[in-house]
């Protein structure tokens, strides 16, 4: 039971990392608290649906297609909308994110219906069995994904220009655009990018996942809990902070109580950032 | 020029007063459609929660995502003052402001010291713990509600209308009441001091001001007008539940309604107040052909807004820009900065 | 001091119009004499709208119109829809002359009571509690409609009870909670059972499988939402199986919102009781099939209380992996009369989706009350109110669910004639096992791997 529980938490955890991961991006590029992360999530899912419904393609097989497809789809919102918002105070860039979550959400209701969907006949499933432990194969295939996006986040940051220009424009914008890096293309590609993590998650969360246009929202809060967890926007953090929540909301759920489970998530991380305000490893 | 004289100045603060309450106390006598005056008593209530967190958002610039909580506790005590014990929501609404004053002093202790997302942040967190608290909590009713439809007694006892045109009457007297406290504490020594905060709270700091303190009584003074207001919404809806009272959209609305009407100032929250409540009420019966077709412009619109007009609704009529942008149908995207 | 004059000035001008607008409660001040004449006043108030109303609805060519509350947003917007295109049929069988057809008012055209007025459903929305009340002022007040039935949850139809009990207009829902009927409404209506009546006869039905054919069943394990419908069903059920002499071994409420329910399985797994008892809407209900196959469990009998098990999302989902779970129900495609028939058919060809008893009940309490006010002769709330209270006047072969009337007796509004029923998934598809009808029960349930 005690291992089970663990597994499930760390799956679980890969759930909240990848979604916090996307978050704490664009939170330490452009310091906008993304409210829409939850909704990206949710339209790459359908993205995958109808792929899998046009072509039949299994939604691994649709993943790489999902990926470009959001990374297109960030850098079209950026364009339109967060430069945009950019310009005005930091609340405003909040709220629109929160009025884009709406637009999605409905929008996609307009699309696609309010029936929940699932993607069949999945390529992977079934579970196995490792003495007292059941592994689902489906879950299995969550936590890859999360591991390889996870990595390919951090090779890209650390080793290519891009990914050193956006580090080094969310420590110092106006240090980074006196050495000769465009700000705002790293803006663009940043926030891209973590409209890409949502298509990779999205795509294989409909691996064990039924969907429905209002997913996006009910995740969104502990995806932020777990940013701050993690500490100022910090991409290792937020995965690190996923993954601790994941492990409190599978543990107080079962061996405590179910009902008080999101109390509990929610009352640690409050005492969290009561002792240390800046999370577990702000810089 | 001389509009955005009047909206500044001292005498034109009163004005301003006389002009807007005129025209919203007449607007009944223009349309009596009960639906109407609903969607006008809802409208006023909110913006009484907009001026309520204007006070902590919008002069102390600390953006609490989470005041649904004090919304509930006015609406919780406001509900079982009648039901349990009879008594009229004229006394009850300020016992529940109180208790949302001490709410915000044990809650604001350690939450305030956070800054920026993180305030926000754990206000929502917060919320979740309210809610699930409530859901949890049989004594006060919990996941079933309170209901309390009161026939017996006095409307004006309970405040609870079969005309709602009384209601409003009262609600907009409590808003008078709130505009005028909220332009007090603008003008005060105090108000001075939280937006010397909001700028930089680190330069107020070594200035000698206690932004701790400030901050603390600007949460304070906030969690009680929203109280209040949560109370005149407990009257008017008559059943209340966790469900509908917390969640995140209720605490995002009072944001977004301060928002869109101009944050920080003294009349951005009624604006802001009566236009998203309108585009609601009236969406939900225009665009009801498809499902999701009403909020998804309500969010285009909103959309719109915080993107064309950074300072709200209100900037259209004091920023001469703005102004001119209109007028002239200029490209509209240099005001912004 | 000319500052402090102006703004007293704009005070007085305030209270003044406050009183002026007030009218019949501006002279007087909270003496009991005058909430008399307030509340007269008031009624004055309602009954003009409801005059305003009617000469309104008899301008536009005689049509009455019914309030349909169905949800725009949220998770509730599949069933929705379902309903709004039931109520299309309705009109059309109502309105239109359908020879051969055994549904109400097929044989006329428009309600013959009221001269052959035609009717119409109004769709207003009911996502949450704040929503359905202004929606149901806003379908009184403005459209006129003459009562509201719709896909309510026992939370929305509080608040639009408050408009409706203001106004005057009757309202037919089908919210179980308890505190509906115990709330003493005037305007309230119910048609089939409560929670009280659909958990007591779930209990029963596992007494009559004990009985007969030796299920053994002793243990139950408690899964409900956390709102305020999985609430109170968690509740009465916890009394009736104290009752009926069951042991509840395991009582787990969670979040509908919830992101994960892996926990919540595993808890029922470990407990591993004879009968797992769920309510839940249809997102979270999948979930949790989701993950029970997941975990690898399923009980011997997996019995839902309508809600998410009875949304067509769930069937067309999960296909055959639906199988064994059994739910409680107003209605089934598999009755057998030819007005259950004759609807589900002409359904099934609209929309495609097999017809559920959750839709057609919400849209059935509507022609319900066009059928009291055509008895009535009129659409007055109150005529409407004390036809509902003698009894509706309905052929038993044109009614779909075969009770044997309708009667709404004006101390609760509950309805003396409700029936429940269960049903039981196989192959994707629902039948119903009690009362004995064309499907047989499966039980016990078979593991996920013997499938």
């Amino acid at each position: 039971m005690f291992l089970q529980v663990l597994y499930e938490g760390l799956t679980m955890g890969t759930i909240y990392a990848l979604l916090a991961m996307g978050i704490a991006l664009v939170w330490g590029v452009m310091n906008i608290l993304s409210f829409s992360q939850g909704e990206f999530m949710m339209v790459a899912m359908y993205i995958t649906f109808f792929i899998n419904l046009a072509t039949g393609w299994d939604p691994l097989a649709a993943m790489p297609i999902v990926i470009v497809v959001m990374f297109l789809f960030g850098i079209l919102i950026y364009r339109t909308i967060i430069a945009r918002a950019l310009k005005g105070p930091v609340l405003s860039q909040r709220l629109v994110t929160f009025a884009l979550g709406m637009v999605l959400t409905n929008g996609m209701i307009l699309i696609a219906g309010g029936q929940t969907k699932s993607v069949p006949d999945k390529l992977i499933s079934g579970t196995i069995s490792l003495g007292s432990v059941a592994i689902s194969k489906e879950k299995m295939v969550l936590v890859v994904t999360s591991i390889i996006v996870t990595l390919l986040l951090f090779w890209f940051m650390n080793r290519t220009k891009m990914g050193k220009a956006i580090r080094a424009t969310s420590q110092d914008k106006e240090a980074a655009g006196l050495v000769g890096i465009n700000t705002q293309t790293a803006y663009m590609i940043a926030f891209g990018i973590s409209a890409a993590i949502a298509g990779a998650g999205g795509c294989a969360m409909t691996y064990s996942y039924y969907f429905m246009p209002n997913i996006g929202t009910n995740f969104m809060i502990f995806g932020f809990i777990a940013v701050c967890l993690g500490g100022f926007g910090s991409i290792g953090g937020a995965f690190v902070g996923g993954m601790i929540m994941g492990i409190i909301d599978l543990f107080t759920g079962t061996y405590l109580s179910v009902s008080y489970k999101y109390m509990a998530v929610s009352v640690i991380f409050l005492l969290i950032v009561t002792f240390k305000p800046k999370g577990l490893f702000g810089r | 020029m001389r509009l955005k004289a009047l909206l500044t100045s001292e005498k034109g603060f009163v004005r301003q007063v006389v002009i807007v309450m005129a025209i919203l106390a007449l607007i009944p006598a223009i349309s009596h459609g009960e639906f109407f005056v609903s969607t006008l008593c809802l409208s006023v209530i909110w913006a009484i929660m907009g001026i309520g967190w204007n006070v902590i958002g919008g002069y102390a610039g600390q953006v609490s995502n989470g005041h649904a909580m004090f919304f509930a506790v006015g609406a919780y005590v406001g509900a079982w003052g009648l039901k349990a014990f009879h008594l009229t929501p004229w006394i009850t609404m300020w016992i529940g402001a109180a208790l949302c004053m001490l709410l915000a002093f044990i809650v604001g202790w350690p939450l305030l010291r956070l800054r920026g997302h993180y305030f926000a942040i754990s206000t929502m967190a917060i919320v979740e713990c309210v809610r699930i608290i409530c859901t949890n909590w049989d004594l006060i009713g919990g996941a079933t509600g309170v209901s309390f439809f009161e026939k017996e007694m006095s409307p004006f006892y309970t405040l609870q209308f079969q005309n709602r045109v009384p209601f409003y009457y009262i609600c907009l007297a409590f808003m008078l009441v709130f505009i005028i406290a909220s332009r007090a504490i603008q003008q005060s020594k105090f108000g001075y001091y939280c937006r010397a905060i909001k700028a930089n709270q680190d330069s107020a700091e070594s200035a000698g001001v206690n932004s701790t303190s400030y901050k603390r009584w600007a949460y304070m003074i906030s969690a009680a007008i929203v109280g209040i207001g949560g109370a005149l919404y407990a009257q008017y809806i008559q059943y209340i539940d966790p469900v509908s009272l917390l969640p995140l959209s209720n605490s995002m609305l009072i944001v977004l309604i301060v928002v869109m009407g101009g944050i920080g100032t003294i009349w951005g929250p009624v604006l802001g107040a009566f236009i998203m409540t309108f585009i609601n009420q009236y969406a939900r019966a225009l665009f009801n052909q498809l499902s999701g077709l009403n909020l998804f412009i309500y969010g285009v619109l909103c959309l719109i807004i915080v993107l064309f007009l950074p300072k709200g609704l209100i900037s259209i009529f004091t920023n001469d820009k703005v102004k001119n942008v209109f007028r002239k149908k200029k490209e509209p995207g240099k005001e912004a900065e | 001091m000319k500052k402090l004059l102006a703004v007293f000035l704009s005070v007085a001008m305030v209270l003044s119009l406050a009183a002026c607008g007030g009218d019949s409660g501006s002279d007087k001040k909270d003496t009991k004499a005058a909430d008399a004449t307030q509340a007269a006043g008031d009624t004055k108030a309602a009954e003009d709208t409801k005059a305003a109303n009617e000469s309104g609805s008899a301008a536009s060519g005689d049509t009455i119109k019914i309030g349909l509350m169905v949800s725009f947003t949220g998770s509730g917007v599949q069933a929705g829809e379902e309903c709004q295109a039931l109520a299309k049929i309705f009109e059309d069988i109502i309105n239109n002359k359908h020879d051969g057809v055994s549904l109400p008012f097929a044989a006329d055209e428009g309600l013959p009571g009221l001269g052959g007025a035609k009717i119409e459903f109004v769709v207003g929305d009911q996502s949450t509690a704040d929503i359905a009340l202004s929606e149901a002022e806003r379908l009184i007040t403005e459209e006129g409609v003459i009562g509201l039935c719709g896909n309510f949850s026992s939370a929305t139809t509080k608040t639009a009870m408050v408009a409706a009990e203001k106004y005057g207009v009757p309202v037919i829902s089908e919210g179980t909670s308890m505190s509906l009927t115990e709330a003493a409404y005037t305007y309230f209506g119910r048609s089939f059972p409560g929670d009280d009546v659909f958990i007591d006869d779930s209990f029963s039905y596992l007494d009559h499988l004990n009985e007969t054919q030796n299920a053994e069943i002793k243990t139950i394990c408690l899964i409900s939402e956390d709102s305020e419908f999985g609430t109170n069903i968690a509740k009465v059920e916890a009394e009736a199986a104290a009752a009926h002499g069951y042991d509840v071994i395991e009582n787990i409420s969670y979040n509908k919102d919830a992101t994960n329910v892996t926990s919540e399985v595993l808890r029922a797994k470990q407990a591993n009781a004879d009968v797992v008892m769920m309510s839940s809407y249809a997102a979270d209900a999948l979930l949790f099939m989701q993950e029970f196959k997941t975990q690898d469990y399923f009980p011997k009998m997996l019995f839902g209380q309508r809600g998410g098990f009875m949304a067509s999302d769930f069937a067309i989902n999960l296909k055959n992996d639906a199988d064994y779970v059994l739910t409680t129900s107003r209605w089934n495609a598999d009755m057998d009369n030819a007005a259950a028939q004759e609807i589900a058919k002409l359904f099934k060809d609209d929309m495609g989706v097999v017809l559920l008893g959750d839709a057609l009940t919400s849209v059935w309490d509507g022609v319900l009350l066009a059928v009291a006010a055509n008895q009535a002769g009129s659409t007055d709330g109150d005529a409407m109110r004390a036809v509902m209270a003698e009894g509706l006047d309905l052929d038993p072969a044109l009614d779909p669910f075969g009770l044997e009337g309708y009667k709404y007796p004006e101390k609760h509004g509950q309805n003396e004639f409700g029936k429940a029923i269960v049903l039981q998934y196989k192959g994707g598809e629902l039948g119903t096992v009690y009362p004995e009808g064309s499907a047989e029960l499966m039980y016990p349930a078979k593991g996920w791997n013997e499938r």
